[in-house]
């Protein structure tokens, strides 16, 4: 059935009346924002140690920023700098969860990851990884994964795509990945997640060791981290009320086409298990256009957070990428590693067909998918010469 | 020339096929004589009478963002997963190492290797029987017939003058103008074609229409 | 029989019927087949002979004749769309067919023509022979332009007695051969315009009866044109006469008159006729040329009572038109001798007796005809013709038709009374058998028009006299003037070309394809091509005239000539 345009149709209204309204008071609060943050500049060493008191002080450990050695307000041109060349890997995957109503139920993770050195004229190398879920006896997961699980061996692959790469060169490495560096956001349990999540700690330390410089790409953040510290930027007793404004639209005003912000530590549930030279920090860059501002959060482990010329390498690689496709910048060894990792529709149906052979060759009977699955693979109405 | 694999097949039916082919590697070119070994020593013959090379956003993307680095067009054409698609006219076959110009007993299958032929094999194949195999060209669809032609008959006639046979080509021709005489419109396009490819073809021999009478 | 041939084949058939005729697709360039070629197709077991009456360009396309594709083609690839996409086609009117055996490409082909001989040999089959066409060639047969041995099986070998060479095929110079024994068994004609070679065409035939032999020739020689040597009008060349090139032994040249004198020469007698020669049968012949009234008949008719056969000229001639006399009364009368009086006496109008008489005195003053001659000249012609010699009747000075008319008749009655007499002997096993007699006729359409042909005897003749041994050989410019019976009856018929539609017609009178050939007549090559037609014939074909010469002479046995190697001769003229 169609939509109830009658219904739909003052509510459209109201919408539209309340966007103008929402970006007001963003604009609003963005000018507050900036205010504080200048302020932070000013009082760098007394806000940072204040913010760390009031973070800490609060009962549940909030997610947000933490002023480390940068005034917060700063940015930073990516200045014309001798590289002598370097290496840029990227990696990404994609999933196939099991679905209750598929005939042949499969968890596999599909891992790519492509690397090529900027100038030398070569192709870059595509590599995939392709591998079924095991249990810790070994044996393949054959249910009961929940679609949680999968993204997080799915992100430990990633990542361990990137720490197998094997290479004699001596220029310096950037691994990047796509989104986050920190595993998740909220906490979780379990031993499963315990397990994985050390393994992940695992890989990192070895990128550490690889002295990697290792970079998390975030397309369009939602995120309010720094927001959030302005809001315990203020004395005690005041209370700012930044909600709804994300830290994009604070950096969009604050840096020039280019320009990367100040290096932030990373603050969350759980950012104390990054310890060390694995501590999560981030900065904002601005990869778009006079026109066209574009703002990406790039997540970076300390040991690169701390060393000037590895933020640099990241800053620049970030830049050439992002050029690479236009009006639309993005960094295009990350788009190809996505294209390379995902699983498409026809692919795992050839999968699902090439299994349920293997198995019927081996006397086994094959269920059918679900009925409700059968009624949706209907084909939708088609007109005469379609 | 020797024999080259240039690719395999992605599908096929009984009077042609696609077959892919990376991009970074020389393909054979429009027109030219590829064959595919099928199971029992048979082989395939046919013409590559199309080449796809499918373009995609990141590519339309690409197109427009200025200066392209080597790496990223190297990237596009060999790793990118859009190989390069030629299809096949199937024209004719080999069999217990007889050449026929019947179309093949059965297809070939997937990801079968698609090889070049070697003027040897041109000059074999197209100088067995009496050119029966243009029917093929001549019926088949969404196929520029004119160039096809022209350009099957620049390589195999190329391949023939290689060995100082002259004559293949000007039997072709007639062949072909045989087999189109009732088709004015086609014919022309063909001989404008060959023109196009030929254009001393008055300086090729031509067959003794008549000898002299004493 | 069944010979591989060298030259390839000029096209293949690609349809018609006995109705029409065929068509070959031509696969040589148009310009070396011309109209009137003698074409060979083989068909399987059999060959077809006949003859190309027309060429007619096609396309499969009409647009491909339409634009000049060679101004927009390589001029290679052009001529390959032209060959296929152009053609001609021939029309062949096919006349003879023959069984050649088996195909020498066949693998078996040696036992196959043993077993086939072998049929003919053991004698159970009779030798193949052409024969008309009865049926057609297949689709695609092969046609060639027929060579030295098609030519000579269908026309007759050169080197055999009686088969005189009377030209060769146009294209290739094959000699073509006409058999003078089937030629004299009927009358024959010789046709073509004023100046197209008729008389050099006439020399040859006659020169190749008179070598042959088996015939005596006799020619009204109206022109003086054959016995002796003679100036070609158009090349100022000399050209050897018959008796030149015979000798006076074999060829005689009579001069009519008692003074005649033949190119300055003395003839080797003269005709002189005497008055009892004359007979009112051939004054009635002259009619027309006298402009004699309706009444001639009736006055000859008495004078011929009175005077007899013999008398009767000599006595009309030597009666006086108006003489008078007095008569007893003193009246005047007409004088005893007069036409009046004769007529008087017999009760003729005396109008009419003396118009004729009036009429007649252009006879009367011809010197040739004179009362007594010193000998019998016109029985010497008949004895000598029995005899075996041949004559050639020159007119001299007597060039008028008047001449021509009461000559040739009276003569040609004399000879016919005389075959007839020892045909009529020979039958009755009394005397020997006839020597056959030609008869040569110059502007026969004087002769043997609609109105004369009922009286004269050159029709009977034409009409029944290959019975009696004495036939025609018709020489004319204007065939359509001679009357039709006649023309059917002649046999052989040689043609030069003719400008007029009507003696076109004529000439093909009586003949299948007529109108396949009519065409061809109309475009002969003046001088140089005849077309051969008729009974005399195996098939029409059109040939280029032999070159009446010193070559020609040369290859002519019984020419009185010096040193004369007859088998070099011919190798000179038809080398290979």
């Amino acid at each position: 059935m169609p939509l109830n345009y009658l219904d739909l149709e003052p509510q459209i209204n109201q919408y539209a009346q309340n966007s103008v309204e929402l970006n007001r008071e963003i604009q609003d609060k963005c000018q507050i924002a900036l205010d504080l943050i200048r302020e932070c500049g000013v009082n760098h060493s007394v806000k940072k140690e204040w913010i760390r008191g009031v973070v800490e002080s609060q009962p549940d450990p909030p997610r947000c920023a933490l002023l480390v050695d940068d005034r917060a307000e700063q940015s930073y041109a990516c200045l014309p700098h001798e590289t002598g060349g370097y290496t840029i890997l990227a990696s990404d995957g994609s999933q196939i969860t099991p679905g209750g109503h598929d005939a042949v139920s499969i968890a596999l993770i599909n891992t790519s990851r492509l690397s090529y050195a900027p100038g030398s004229g070569k192709a870059p190398m595509v590599d995939i990884e392709t591998k079924f879920l095991f249990d810790k006896e070994g044996r393949i997961e054959f249910g009961n994964l929940s679609e949680d699980l999968i993204s997080l061996r799915r992100d430990v692959s990633e990542l361990e795509i990137l720490a197998k790469w094997q290479s004699s060169t001596a220029h310096p490495v950037i691994a990047l990945g796509d989104g986050p560096l920190e595993l998740f956001h909220q906490p979780r349990q379990g031993e499963d997640f315990n397990r994985f999540f050390q393994d992940y700690l695992d890989i990192l330390k070895s990128l550490h060791i690889k002295k990697m410089a290792v970079a998390g790409y975030t397309d369009r953040p939602r995120a309010a981290l720094i927001v959030k510290m302005l809001e315990f930027s203020v004395p005690a007793g005041k209370i700012t009320d930044l909600s709804r404004l994300e830290d994009q639209s604070l950096f969009k005003q604050l840096l020039k086409p280019g320009e990367r912000s100040a290096i932030f530590e990373l603050r969350s549930s759980s950012s104390a298990k990054y310890e060390g030279p694995l501590a999560l920090h981030f900065f904002y860059l601005n990869v778009g256009s006079q026109e066209v501002p574009w703002i990406a959060r790039v997540e970076i482990p300390g040991w690169v957070a701390s060393d000037i010329e590895k933020t640099f390498l990241v800053h620049q690689a970030l830049l050439d990428q992002c050029a690479l496709m236009g009006a639309r910048p993005y960094p295009y060894i990350l788009h190809r590693a996505h294209e390379e990792a995902v699983v498409r529709f026809e692919e795992k149906e050839r999968l699902v067909n090439r299994l349920a052979i293997e198995i019927q060759q081996r006397g086994l009977g094959i269920s059918l998918p679900s009925h409700k699955q059968n009624a949706k693979n209907l084909s939708s109405r088609r007109r005469i010469g379609e | 020339m020797n024999q080259i694999n240039i690719g395999r097949l992605l599908r096929a039916n009984t009077r042609g096929c696609v077959a892919g082919c990376p991009a970074g590697q020389p393909f054979p070119p429009f027109g030219s004589l590829v064959s595919i070994p099928l199971a029992d020593g048979l082989r395939a013959y046919g013409l590559v009478t199309d080449i796809h090379i499918d373009d995609d956003g990141l590519v339309r993307q690409l197109s427009v963002s200025g200066n392209v680095p080597e790496e990223i067009i190297q990237d596009n054409r060999i790793n990118r997963n859009v190989p390069v698609e030629l299809s096949v006219l199937f024209v004719g076959r080999k069999q217990s190492g007889v050449i026929s110009h019947l179309l093949p007993p059965r297809p070939p299958l997937s990801l079968d290797n698609i090889y070049n032929c070697t003027e040897d094999e041109i000059r074999e194949f197209t100088s067995s029987g009496r050119l029966g195999y243009f029917r093929h060209i001549l019926s088949a669809e969404d196929v520029p017939i004119a160039d096809l032609l022209a350009a099957h008959i620049m390589q195999a006639g190329g391949a023939h003058n290689e060995t100082d046979n002259h004559i293949w080509l000007t039997t072709a021709v007639q062949e072909i103008i045989t087999l189109l005489r009732d088709d004015h419109a086609a014919l022309s396009a063909v001989l404008g074609a060959i023109a196009d490819a030929f254009p001393e073809f008055s300086q090729i021999e031509q067959l003794p229409l008549s000898e002299d009478l004493p | 029989m069944n010979d591989k041939r060298a030259n390839p084949s000029i096209g293949y058939v690609v349809g018609g019927g006995l109705k029409e005729n065929l068509n070959v697709r031509l696969t040589v360039p148009t310009q070396q087949v011309q109209e009137g070629s003698f074409i060979v197709v083989e068909s399987h077991d059999w060959k077809y002979y006949g003859i190309a009456t027309d060429l007619q360009l096609g396309a499969t396309d009409p647009r491909f004749a339409d634009e000049q594709s060679e101004n927009r083609l390589p001029t290679g690839l052009a001529s390959l769309l032209h060959g296929q996409t152009l053609f001609t086609n021939l029309v062949l009117l096919p006349s003879l067919m023959l069984e050649c055996g088996p195909n020498p490409n066949d693998l078996d082909y040696e036992t196959k023509y043993k077993k086939w001989r072998e049929s003919f040999d053991s004698g159970e089959k009779k030798e193949p022979q052409p024969m008309p066409v009865k049926t057609l060639p297949s689709h695609h047969a092969e046609a060639w332009l027929a060579n030295k041995v098609d030519i000579a099986t269908i026309f007759g070998d050169p080197a055999a007695e009686g088969n005189f060479v009377i030209g060769t095929t146009r294209e290739q110079d094959h000699p073509v051969c006409v058999n003078l024994d089937k030629f004299i068994q009927r009358s024959s004609g010789i046709f073509g315009a004023t100046g197209t070679g008729k008389s050099f065409l006439t020399r040859i035939l006659l020169a190749g009866l008179i070598d042959h032999d088996r015939a005596s020739v006799l020619v009204y020689d109206m022109h003086n044109e054959y016995g002796l040597d003679d100036t070609a009008s158009d090349t100022g060349q000399n050209v050897t006469g018959l008796r030149t090139a015979f000798g006076k032994a074999r060829v005689q040249i009579v001069g009519l008159g008692a003074e005649a004198k033949i190119r300055g020469e003395v003839p080797d007698f003269n005709l002189v006729l005497s008055y009892a020669d004359i007979t009112p049968d051939d004054v009635l012949l002259l009619s027309r040329e006298l402009d004699l009234r309706d009444t001639t008949p009736t006055t000859l008719e008495a004078l011929v009572a009175e005077f007899r056969r013999e008398g009767w000229y000599k006595a009309f001639r030597d009666m006086k038109t108006d003489s008078y006399i007095e008569d007893e009364d003193g009246k005047k009368v007409p004088a005893p001798d007069s036409v009046t009086a004769w007529a008087n006496r017999n009760g003729v109008n005396d109008m009419a007796a003396r118009a004729l008489h009036s009429k007649l005195k252009r006879l009367f003053s011809k010197n040739y005809i004179i009362e007594k001659p010193p000998s019998n000249a016109i029985q010497d012609i008949i004895e000598a013709l029995k005899k075996g010699k041949h004559i050639v009747l020159s007119f001299g000075k007597h060039e008028s038709d008047l001449d021509y008319l009461l000559v040739s008749n009276l003569l040609t009655r004399r000879i016919r009374e005389e075959w007839e007499t020892m045909t009529n002997n020979f039958r009755g096993g009394t005397s020997p058998e006839p020597r056959p007699l030609v008869v040569a006729v110059e502007e026969a359409h004087k002769l043997l028009n609609r109105e004369m042909a009922s009286q004269t005897t050159f029709s009977t003749i034409a009409r029944e006299m290959r019975k009696y041994y004495v036939t025609l050989l018709v020489i004319d410019q204007r065939p359509s003037q001679i009357y039709d019976e006649v023309m059917s009856q002649l046999g052989t018929r040689v043609c030069g070309w003719l400008g007029d539609d009507d003696d076109i017609s004529s000439t093909l009178s009586g003949l299948a394809s007529r109108d396949a050939l009519r065409g061809m007549l109309a475009r002969l090559q003046p001088k140089e091509e005849v077309l051969l037609l008729g009974w005399g014939v195996p098939m029409p074909i059109l040939v280029r005239s032999r070159r009446y010469d010193a070559d020609f002479w040369k290859s002519i046995k019984s020419a009185k000539k010096g040193d004369f190697d007859r088998d070099q001769a011919i190798s000179t003229m038809w080398p290979g």
